[in-house]
């Protein structure tokens, strides 16, 4: 993989990578884990054709691996901050950080991987192991659910 | 809602700093996939060539060869070298000599 390639895809993907680990990890274990995917990304003899995808999975699985290391329980993982956004509008991230700790695990990875991801309902079934229809199905919900707390 | 506006923050994520990682570790792996690649080379010439047939190697000869040695001597011969032997010494000290050949037991000694 080349430099400008390298760099696009950084470009792309580290926001919402971040955000993808501060779901299981405090901000500074969450990028280690992404520095971690993003190194291993480079150390591939032949990149993956989604490199979105891969990320994310290699991601999620390094984060998981961790919290298992650690024992954390569920309850005690950390939760998203306004600082893991960046708009002009506190209040309004405030809304949304809150709403999606609201979501069930699963609807949340679903929504951060959809809409800050890119990833296709395909890549997030791949991602999150699970079916291609639970995926779509946590997606309606996460988002029925998220218009109903922010939009009321 | 419009998350359009909500973009993550990278937080202190650095590309430089990841391509350096990536280097440095490619630069550490590069011996043992060196260690390696010989590894499966040695391996694959043992698959093709189980059995690679030595040289005959020389074998060192010691002493002179069975044609240049004497032929061992047997009882029989011994016992008739030392007959001789004993009977010149007693010839010369008496400065006969035998007429007859001497035998073991001969009273004329």
């Amino acid at each position: 993989m080349d430099a400008a390639g390298f760099g696009d895809i950084f470009d792309r993907h580290a926001g919402p990578l971040r955000l993808w680990a501060r779901q299981w990890l405090d901000p500074v274990a969450a990028e280690d884990a992404v520095q971690e995917a993003f190194v291993r990304l480079l150390g591939q003899r032949n990149p993956p054709t989604d490199a979105a995808a891969w990320l994310f999975t290699v991601t999620r699985r390094i984060a998981l691996d961790q919290l298992r290391r650690q024992r954390v329980r569920r309850d005690a993982l950390p939760k998203l901050v306004a600082g893991d956004f960046a708009v002009p509008d506190p209040l309004e991230v405030a809304d949304t950080v809150a709403a999606l700790e609201a979501l069930s695990d699963r609807q949340r990875e679903v929504v951060i991987a959809r809409h800050w991801g890119g990833l296709g309902f395909a890549a997030i079934a791949e991602v999150c192991g699970t079916s291609l229809a639970t995926a779509h199905a946590d997606h309606v919900a996460a988002m029925t659910a998220l218009r109903e707390r922010l939009d009321p | 809602m419009n998350f359009d506006q909500l973009q993550p923050t990278r937080g202190s994520l650095d590309p430089a700093a990841i391509a350096y990682e990536a280097g440095r570790r490619s630069v550490k792996r590069w011996p043992w996939q060196a260690c390696s690649g010989v590894l499966a080379a040695a391996v694959v010439t043992l698959l093709l060539f189980p059995r690679i047939e030595s040289p005959p190697t020389p074998q060192l000869v010691q002493g002179p060869t069975p044609s240049m040695s004497p032929a061992p001597l047997a009882p029989t011969s011994l016992l008739a070298l030392r007959h001789a032997t004993e009977l010149r010494d007693s010839t010369a000290s008496s400065g006969n000599r035998p007429s007859r050949p001497l035998r073991v037991g001969d009273r004329s000694l």
